[in-house]
């Protein structure tokens, strides 16, 4: 059987930097993603995707907005969520945005659900971190619900029942692609199979292959529970340059800068250059380095998942958008075709 | 290596499967456990924990020598310390509030044999560094 793969750009928003150092405006930003989701469809990108974060150093909480600027001016890309903060929004609401981002679109809406790895809208739209797997367990199988189309009915205890409910727009054709983000929990993969998402591996530390298992675990489940065939897609981070070198110098004070950030409050390790070197190496979660070292570890990683997307998570706080604009360029045009022609 | 005692792991999310998998790497018998019914983890238990074997909570604990909690700590409430009350408690729960990564934090000297009672200082609690070290000695003093 031919699979058919597809590749995908995702950004948090993360706050870009000039050439001196100096951190550009949230507004900037935002502008700047903008452009490179537009330049990624020049670039031959199939996808590109915006994560949900509410800080200072990834200052993108409204993504979908952005993702309607670029829908404005492209043709092709398809555009999603990587991912939703569904917990601590209304999974009603969210449908409406990504059906009115489809309608706009012409039909390339697509959208990754999350948890929550960061926290920060927890507390921000009032809610206890004591609910975090109901919250997301409820509103994830609402959301499955309202894909199904008009009229809706649900009930649960994190928002307000819906009883034959028409909820507005309708789907133009069908439902848009809709998957769940997981970062390594197995019952999250058990969920997502149950209520008939696609899956999301967010791979973003150690050597990928030990989420094979996962794979495994979601195409069993998903015959378990009677669904159809759903796809697998990794999303992992990188950056592209020239040479291994240059990327890797690019990216590893950036890298070092964002992982420090957030170690604080998520317990990760400070990386060192020998857990960066492992990490940028064959057996890493990390795809740094020129587009052959990119694509041949890309390759061999979705060959290995079962998967059939890959999403690059391009750019860090501190990068500046023409370092941003050549990973861009580099992927679509040299990275993406090597894969396939790897991939067979 | 000589092996002591059969495992129950409580809680099949992010750790728990991992330390089930390594403590049946190092030769232990290991039973995991959820709140719920153990065929809802039997498909989980297949491909990411193979070789454990999936159970009633109850069940696993009173066949237990070893039992580790990885619950999140807000659900700590749902498991009865009675149950754990003659075993050596494993406390994936605690949570040091100054400390980054998963570095171990050396203790210094404690009695041989001591067990961290649930319900005393050092059980699923949330503490900086220097309180857990001193609810440590402190819960091993009161053993003796």
């Amino acid at each position: 059987m031919t699979l058919t793969y597809t590749f995908g750009l995702d950004t948090f928003g993360d706050r870009e930097s000039r050439a001196d150092g100096t951190p550009l405006s949230h507004a900037q930003t935002i502008r700047n993603v903008v452009e490179e989701g537009v330049f990624a469809e020049q670039a031959g990108v199939d996808f590109f995707g915006i994560g949900e974060h509410h800080t200072d150093y990834f200052p993108m909480p409204a993504g979908d907005v952005a993702l309607a600027a670029i829908a404005a001016r492209t043709e092709k890309i398809r555009l999603g969520s990587a991912v939703t903060v569904l917990s601590s929004d209304d999974p009603v609401r969210v449908f409406q945005r990504y059906s009115t981002l489809n309608a706009v679109s012409g039909g390339r809406a697509e959208v990754i659900l999350g948890r929550g790895s960061s926290i920060e809208s927890f507390p921000l739209f009032g809610y206890d971190l004591a609910d975090y797997e109901e919250l997301f367990d409820e509103k994830a199988t609402l959301f499955a619900e309202l894909l199904k189309g008009s009229p809706v009915t649900w009930e649960g205890k994190t928002r307000a029942a819906l009883l034959s409910q028409d909820v507005v727009p309708h789907l133009e054709s069908g439902p848009f692609p809709a998957w769940i983000g997981v970062g390594g929990n197995p019952q999250s993969v058990i969920r997502a199979a149950r209520l008939g998402f696609s899956l999301a591996l967010a791979i973003i530390g150690g050597p990928p292959a030990r989420f094979a298992a996962y794979s495994e675990l979601f195409g069993r489940a998903l015959e378990k529970f009677g669904q159809p065939s759903r796809p697998v897609l990794v999303h992992s981070p990188g950056h592209v340059a020239a040479t291994d070198e240059q990327a890797k110098a690019e990216f590893w004070p950036a890298w070092r800068g964002v992982i420090a950030l957030v170690a604080e409050e998520r317990g990760f390790a400070i990386p060192t250059e020998a857990s960066f070197d492992r990490e940028t190496g064959p057996d890493g979660a990390l795809y740094v380095g020129s587009p052959e070292t990119v694509a041949s570890k890309i390759a061999a990683n979705v060959r290995a998942l079962g998967a059939t997307r890959f999403d690059l998570k391009y750019g860090l706080p501190g990068l500046t958008h023409d370092q941003l604009m050549t990973t861009i360029e580099l992927y679509g045009q040299q990275v993406v075709p090597r894969v396939r022609e790897l991939l067979g | 290596m000589q092996n002591e005692g059969r495992l129950a792991v409580l809680g099949a999310g992010h750790v728990g499967p991992v330390i089930a998998r390594l403590a049946i790497r190092a030769g232990y018998p290991v039973a995991i456990a959820t709140s719920g019914d153990p065929d809802d983890i039997a498909l989980i238990t297949e491909l990411v924990i193979p070789g454990a074997e999936p159970r009633w909570a109850s069940d696993a604990v009173a066949d237990a020598d070893i039992v580790v909690l990885a619950i999140p700590l807000h659900r700590l409430t749902d498991v009865d310390p009675a149950l754990l009350a003659d075993k050596v408690v494993v406390d994936a729960v605690a949570e040091l509030t100054d400390r980054i990564g998963y570095d171990p934090v050396r203790l210094g000297g404690l009695p041989a044999g001591r067990v961290l009672q649930p319900g005393g200082p050092v059980f699923g609690q949330v503490l900086t560094v220097p309180e857990f070290e001193r609810a440590v000695h402190q819960d091993a003093r009161s053993l003796r």
